[in-house]
């Protein structure tokens, strides 16, 4: 993971945490609910774990009028809420508050830029730091362009003494060709190796234990394939709904939302071959072949294989909730889908004629991200004849969130005189094994972006590969006349996500 | 930390029934919230000195609340005389974490007396829980050419030693090198005192990352400081360490130091000490010269400050605070890793050859 340790010997078997060297982070749109929910309380955490580098700094640059008074006395708040920290008894709070200064202009202008670039030389002179800058987009994306341009025009992004990144958050791009603009614009003013496009499932542990636990095991990787796979059902489902966010999701709706990113990163790090090394550019090549070689879906296949759906009101809990069309900000006519399933192959020897069911929605009964691996099942039954299905096939599941951990499902005599099978589980729980529940994702991404790791951020190809796969998609949505399916809030989806599976003779794993 | 039934004493075949009984209360009783008895491995600490066992046993909520397990202390009262063994076991649990779970763990304490320890590995095996990595903190390295100590290793993962911080002769520090290295043939040796140096490594390392790293070859003199009278066991590591990494091969011991070289050129290595307020055995600072660059590493009382010279004008100096490591912090890092820790044993590889070389010069006999 760090390129370092091949070029320096004094690097090898060094056991340290990883740490970056001194650098500033400027956070353009700090103002927004990303940094105080998730940013500064990440950054805290890594703070208190001594994680950040000395003289290190936050920059908040945004529009509105505040001193650095005020927005630290905003960020103590997201810190008592989100990072669940006790002010007065933690001394560490002022000192890692104390790293922040606000900065406030149009992103528009020039001159924020200007001003911005003398707090930098004069911090980084007044300290005898190397210049290295990390800047993060947690604006709109509307206005990524502007920024891009004004970084660009006062020189910001490149200098001769250290290092300039920038991390980008997701969307990266409206459909295909908006992406493409974007990486356009980006690439006017950054290369390849200095964006960081930010995907926060990247981050999770249980994400990233899908490598570790493919190719660190001798006993999973050679079942991994065809041979052994009936199929495999990836799932990211969410409890609530727009939550007041109506007129954004109106622009996104969940297959730009979740599955061109959050899902199709699972799915191919899920389906991805061994890389040559864990590194950024093996892992991330491998992960864009597995995209490429998604069967193409067709017109035919889009309207076969492809669902979407709409929720309506329904009972949650025991509360009523609004179905999505009575939603603030969205308009009664919307076709809008807040549910996705859908069933693709990968044409590649590994792969060849598995199918792989991906769903995700808004308004489930419950939270839950996992993917879940069907074997084939035994070749004979021995057991005596019985009704299909009484003997359930073999499940492992990579459970993501909640209640992280891997269990495997299989078969058992119940303890008796008859010859009664049932199925058990095995299960890993994060908790239980390691006493500690999984860092944030933003703690870890923060921090790879500060040593120079890009290996859990998405590349330029990789994005490209994603909107490929669903602008058809969206395309044939956005010109079909026909009704959007609609589905009672907490349950599991529309009629005609399991009709997908079925006429396959499949089911849904139930969760 | 909750404690739960603190230090019932149970006689030894009757531990995993007691604790059977004890998880039953303790995981049915929810009015901490839900419990839950957490197992990673198995963690054995041995000691011989009543204050270091004490402070010992303060680490021990930090240890596990992040390496949860079994832990089994075992306490060698050199003033005793029966060679019995006697046992008690508590169940602790840690405060509630976010979610409201509290992680819970077991710790079995177990003491004797010189006389008992050959007990030890008979009464340590069955105790283990299955199919959990096994380390031995062997705080006072008693366990090093120990007779039923020694042998014991072989059933466990990894040992972790805590070499003095300073050797009075040559004779000394030889004799412990060896027999830690005697020991790594039997199971993974890990010492605290060459943890400790992670600072220092970190430091050193990172002027020579990216490009800096062809600077490398062009070391021609490092000057090493440390404080007291005494040799200091990390200043002498940090000098192994370069020179194994290096590739440094020992020539001789001149009137100065010690000259060693490369295909290339000779590289001059000072290891001197000189009184200061610092512990007896830490290191002052860290020269690294080339023909043109010069690295003038210092070490700050919350961290360490390196000032980079060209042609012997100062070009830059940076603070990089880096807090001491705490014992608990450092033994939760080797329970981390499960390799053996080939830099550490090249380290010392290389140092016995420079002590020996050291040795001759200064007609030590052993």
């Amino acid at each position: 993971m760090q390129a370092q340790s091949s070029e320096n010997p004094l690097r090898k078997g060094m056991r340290l945490k990883r740490m970056p060297g001194p650098n500033t982070l400027i956070i353009l749109g700090a103002t927004g609910d990303l940094t105080r929910r998730k940013l500064v309380p990440s950054l805290f955490n890594l703070y208190e774990q001594g994680l950040l580098p000395s003289n290190f700094k936050i920059i908040a640059f945004a529009r509105r009028p505040k001193t650095t008074q005020d927005f630290v006395k905003d960020m103590e708040e997201g810190l008592i809420k989100y990072a669940k920290v006790n002010i007065e008894k933690n001394k560490n709070v002022s000192k890692f508050l104390s790293l922040i200064q606000y900065h406030m202009g149009d992103f528009t202008q020039t001159e924020p830029y200007s001003a911005l670039k003398t707090v930098l030389q004069d911090h980084e002179q007044e300290n005898n730091l190397v210049p290295n800058r990390l800047f993060y987009l947690a604006t709109p994306p509307s206005q990524y362009e502007a920024i891009i341009e004004q970084i660009g025009k006062t020189n910001l992004a490149q200098n001769d003494k250290g290092w300039t990144r920038i991390i980008i958050e997701k969307p990266f791009g409206q459909d295909l060709n908006s992406a493409l603009e974007l990486d356009q614009v980006i690439s006017k003013v950054f290369t390849e190796d200095q964006i960081y496009r930010i995907d926060h499932y990247l981050g999770k542990e249980t994400v990233q234990n899908i490598l570790v636990f493919r190719f660190a095991n001798g006993i999973f990787e050679p079942i991994w394939n065809r041979r052994y796979i009936d199929h495999v059902q990836i799932t990211v489902a969410e409890s609530i709904g727009v939550e007041g966010r109506g007129r954004f999701f109106e622009e996104t709706g969940i297959m730009r939302d979740i599955v061109q990113n959050h899902m199709l990163q699972l799915f191919s790090l899920f389906a991805m071959e061994p890389p040559s090394a864990f590194d950024a550019n093996a892992v991330r090549d491998e992960k864009v072949k597995v995209l490429k070689a998604v069967k193409e879906l067709s017109l035919n296949s889009i309207k076969q294989n492809v669902v979407r759906g709409q929720y309506a009101s329904g009972s949650m809990l025991g509360e009523t909730v609004p179905g999505y069309l009575e939603e603030d900000g969205v308009p009664d006519t919307s076709k809008t889908e807040t549910y996705v399933a859908m069933k693709l192959f990968i044409d590649n020897w590994r792969w060849a004629n598995v199918p792989f069911y991906l769903r995700a929605g808004k308004r489930m009964p419950k939270r839950v991200t996992e993917i879940a691996i069907y074997f084939k099942e035994a070749p004979l039954q021995l057991f005596g004849e019985r009704p299909e299905g009484e003997i359930p096939p073999n499940v492992l599941t990579l459970k993501i969130q909640p209640d992280e951990g891997i269990t495997l499902k299989f078969d058992s005599k119940i303890p008796g005189p008859g010859e009664t099978i049932r199925p058990v589980t095995m299960d890993f729980r994060y908790g239980t094994s390691f006493g500690d529940a999984p860092p944030d994702a933003y703690e870890r991404l923060l921090l790879d972006a500060m040593i120079g790791d890009s290996t859990l951020f998405t590349r330029s190809d990789e994005n490209k590969k994603a909107w490929e796969l669903v602008t058809p998609i969206l395309e044939y949505w956005q010109n079909s006349n026909t009704l959007v399916p609609q589905y009672t809030a907490g349950t599991w989806g529309p009629q005609e996500a399991d009709n997908l599976l079925s006429q396959d003779k499949r089911n849904w794993r139930r969760l | 930390m909750n404690v739960k039934n603190i230090g019932i004493e149970t006689e030894l075949d009757k531990i995993e029934s007691n604790f059977k009984q004890i998880w039953e209360q303790t995981l049915t009783d929810d009015s901490n919230g839900p419990t839950v008895k957490a197992s990673s491995l198995n963690l054995i600490i041995t000691c011989h000195n009543r204050s270091n066992f004490e402070n010992i046993m303060d680490t021990i909520p930090d240890i596990t609340e992040h390496h949860p397990g079994r832990i089994i202390t075992v306490f060698i009262d050199t003033e005793r005389q029966d060679e019995t063994i006697k046992s008690s076991i508590s169940a602790f649990c840690h405060p509630p974490r976010e979610d409201g779970i509290q992680i819970c763990c077991e710790l079995i304490s177990l003491e004797t007396s010189p006389e008992g320890e050959k007990h030890l590995p008979g009464t340590l095996l069955p105790l283990l829980l299955p199919d959990l990595p096994v380390y031995l903190w062997s705080a006072d390295n008693r366990v090093l050419n120990h007779p039923n100590l020694g042998p014991f290793q072989k059933n466990i993962e990894r040992t972790i030693l805590d070499s003095p911080a300073t050797f009075a002769s040559v004779k000394d520090f030889t004799l412990f090198l060896r027999h830690t290295l005697f020991a790594a043939d039997v199971s993974k040796i890990s010492d605290l005192q060459w943890a400790r140096l992670t600072n220092w490594r970190e430091t050193i390392a990172r002027l020579f990352d990216g490009q800096s790293a062809s600077n490398l070859s062009e070391i021609s003199k490092v000057k090493i400081l440390y404080s007291g009278k005494d040799m200091s066991s990390t200043a002498y590591f940090l000098a192994g360490w370069l020179s194994s990494r290096l590739g440094w091969q020992l020539q001789e011991k001149n009137q100065t130091g010690l000259v060693f070289s490369t295909k290339d050129k000779n590289i001059e290595l000072l290891l001197n000490n000189q009184n200061s307020e610092m512990p007896a055995g830490d290191i002052i600072s860290v020269e690294i010269e080339t023909d043109t660059e010069k690295w003038i590493i210092e070490s700050l009382k919350n961290g360490i400050q390196v000032e980079q010279l060209q042609n012997n004008v100062s070009i830059n100096k940076e603070k990089w605070i880096m807090e001491s490591p705490s014992t608990s912090w450092l033994i939760g890092n080797e329970l981390d890793f499960v390799r053996a820790d080939d830099i550490y044993l090249d380290a010392v590889k290389i140092l016995l050859k420079l002590l020996d070389t050291e040795q001759r010069n200064k007609h030590e006999i052993y």
